[in-house]
């Protein structure tokens, strides 16, 4: 099943037009290197720099109709704001996890793109 | 659609991308920024109409940029509609207390960014409207000022060109605007003397100058040339009736000062009753209106009738328009009459009066705005009114060849002289002759006092012996008033002989009456002031080489050499003051 909120994905793919595999290859750039940055943070439990990259990435996700990841990212995010770093760790890995299978459905993308 | 220039400033890429295509996508041109210096950069390099801005960004958050880019801006009108995801009331709230506009919340609804770019654009287009007008006011009331200060220059030019500053005279004008609804004229008489005139014309500033200019025109050309004050009037009267439209006219106080003669002719129309005080500084005179204010009546209705007072040394005439009578205090109270007599009564000394009565109207007003102009002119009647400085330039001879060998007669039949007075019209004549010119001053005294005596006691039969008394004084007035109204029968011949060169020439002046005469051989002239006193014959005496009564005593001849000799006494007069008896 599709991690992407399909109307909504439909409808950016008809507003970037040719601009639209640059934004998702740009995309998966992005968080590749947030998710290696944020690695860093965790190891010193630096809950006020984990909290700006996924707000990025929750910003980023949001526009490419990642609905739930971006969901999952707010929740990691007020996590962070709260400077519970308890569980924090769980949490980043779970949403990295959920951020793999959005970007391999993104690649598909990437590589069949529709009519 | 229009194309604006928006600026987008996000760290994020993709959220960057996304926005900035949705933007673009609606017609409009972009410019990116991915923090808070690049967007300072970018506003400084392509002065966009709109930014977009996100809030948090690494270096230069939104908030910081965005205080730099207003402050960049200046006056100009840049709508900041900030980038946020946060959605509490509070977070939204500081983006608009941080100098934001607006704000839009992720993630966006592509209507309501078109709707808000497109309001953002219209309040844009407004603001340039509005600077555009403010400018065009600011120049527009610029120019109106200088031309103001320019017609202000030039008003005062004409307005003031007499002699406000004289020893004998006070005043304040206060000006309520540029312009002032006020008039103050006062100006020499080209025979000793002096015409003042207080106006108050309806309105202020503008519409009350320009009036103003033609009146203070006639007003200062008409006594230099010699004119009564009758006449100048009469003339103010005629133009301002033809130049005001309806419901503008001028009240106004006119004053002959006649020291030789140690009298004031008045005439009022619509002024607040003014005040002569005695020199005692007890006797107080109420002069008042008697007539419409100037501009009003056509000028065979108008009434050019003067009142005579008696004005001897240091009587002062105190005129003022109704602004001192009808200034308020806080209370809204007006000042009045009763609290102005007062004042005149109450002061130690007459010439505190003057100061008493701007420190009381001060005091009263106290610091309630004023509400019309305050004009207040006292007039110090004085032993000469002549003023040194202009006779001994005017003295300093002539180089110009005038009319030098010439000759006239002027005949005039009763009906001419019950309206007409020649003496402007022959000094205008005698000017001429640039050696004249420079004792216009001394020949005009010399024509008007010949011209008088013929025409008073020589046709009109008057006995200026009435004048002795205070009583008798008013009488010669009304007595010789109705005599002119009743004229029939008389004439008055002008002659006029003139001889000379570029240094120096005669003028004979024989002036003829239709009278009796008088026996002038049965007594003998003395230049005692006393014998003659509102005469002037002691006055011609010093002027004229010979005066000469002949035939029965109804023509007398004058001699006058110029330049002036300044012993003055090789007078040699036959007859005395042409009088019945």
């Amino acid at each position: 099943m599709s991690k992407l909120d399909q109307e909504s994905f439909q409808a950016l793919k008809e507003i970037m037009e040719e601009e639209f595999v640059p934004l998702l290859e740009l995309y998966i750039k992005d968080s590749d290197a947030r998710f290696i940055e944020i690695q860093q943070h965790v190891a010193d439990a630096n809950c006020s720099e984990i909290r700006h990259i996924v707000h990025s990435f929750k910003g980023a996700s949001s526009n490419v109709c990642a609905v739930d990841l971006s969901r999952q990212a707010q929740i990691v995010e007020d996590s962070a704001k709260a400077n519970l770093f308890t569980g924090l760790p769980e949490a980043i890995n779970s949403l990295h996890l959920a951020y793999l299978d959005v970007r391999a459905e993104l690649l598909f993308e990437i590589e069949n793109p529709h009519p | 659609m229009a194309a604006y220039k928006v600026l987008i400033a996000d760290d994020n890429s993709v959220d960057r991308k996304v926005l900035s295509r949705v933007v673009r996508n609606q017609g409009n041109e972009v410019i990116e920024a991915s923090n808070g210096f690049e967007a300072i950069e970018a506003f400084k390099e392509h002065r966009p109409e709109i930014v977009l801005m996100d809030v948090m960004m690494p270096g230069l958050n939104g908030k910081e940029a965005t205080r730099q880019i207003k402050k960049l801006a200046n006056e100009d009108f840049v709508p900041i509609i900030f980038l946020t995801s946060l959605s509490d009331a509070q977070s939204l709230a500081d983006c608009l207390e941080s100098g934001g506009n607006d704000f839009l919340t992720k993630p966006y609804n592509h209507i309501v960014l078109q709707a808000k770019i497109d309001s953002y654009h219209r309040m844009s287009e407004m603001h340039r409207t509005l600077l555009h007008q403010r400018d065009e006011i600011a120049r527009t009331n610029k120019q109106m000022l200088q031309e103001q200060r320019v017609a202000k220059a030039v008003y005062d030019n004409v307005a003031h060109a007499g002699c406000l500053n004289a020893d004998n005279i006070r005043y304040e004008l206060s000006p309520l605007a540029v312009f002032n609804g006020d008039v103050l004229l006062a100006a020499r008489k080209p025979g000793g003397g002096m015409h003042v005139l207080l106006g108050d014309f309806t309105g202020h500033g503008l519409p009350a100058a320009i009036g103003a200019m033609p009146m203070a025109d006639i007003f200062y050309g008409m006594t230099a040339k010699g004119f009564g004050l009758r006449e100048v009037l009469r003339e103010i009267n005629q133009k301002l009736k033809s130049i005001l439209p309806v419901g503008f006219f001028c009240c106004s106080a006119a004053v002959d000062l006649a020291p030789d003669r140690h009298s004031v002719s008045v005439w009022m129309g619509g002024v607040p009753d003014c005040y002569l005080l005695r020199a005692d500084g007890k006797t107080i005179e109420t002069l008042s209106s008697r007539h419409l204010p100037l501009g009003v009546l056509s000028g065979d209705k108008f009434n050019d009738q003067m009142t005579d007072f008696p004005m001897s040394l240091n009587d002062r005439l105190f005129l003022w328009s109704d602004g001192i009578i009808e200034a308020r205090n806080c209370e809204g109270k007006m000042f009045g009459e009763q609290r102005l007599k007062d004042v005149v009564q109450n002061s130690e000394l007459p010439s505190q009066v003057f100061d008493d009565i701007q420190k009381s109207v001060d005091e009263f007003i106290g610091e309630s705005a004023q509400d019309d102009d305050i004009t207040l002119i006292e007039v110090v009647m004085a032993a000469t009114l002549h003023d040194a400085k202009k006779e001994t330039k005017t003295n300093s001879g002539a180089s110009t060849l005038g009319p030098m060998d010439w000759c006239m007669d002027y005949h005039m039949e009763a009906t001419t002289l019950r309206s007409f007075n020649p003496v402007p019209l022959m000094n205008h004549i005698m000017m001429e002759v640039p050696g004249l010119c420079a004792i216009g001053g001394q020949l005009y005294t010399v024509m008007a006092e010949l011209f008088s005596n013929a025409f008073e006691h020589g046709v009109l039969g008057m006995n200026s012996s009435m004048k002795a008394s205070a009583d008798g004084f008013m009488e010669y007035y009304r007595l010789r008033e109705e005599r002119v109204a009743q004229l029939t029968d008389g004439y008055i011949r002008i002659s006029m002989k003139h001889t000379g060169d570029h240094d120096q020439g005669d003028l004979t002046l024989i002036i003829e009456d239709s009278g009796p005469g008088f026996d002038y051989n049965d007594r003998v002239f003395q230049a005692s002031e006393n014998n003659y006193s509102g005469r002037g014959i002691p006055l011609l005496a010093s002027i004229c080489r010979s005066l000469e009564y002949k035939g029965k005593g109804n023509i007398v001849e004058a001699q006058i050499h110029w330049p002036l000799e300044t012993g003055g006494d090789s007078l040699d007069v036959i007859g005395e003051a042409h009088e019945q008896a």
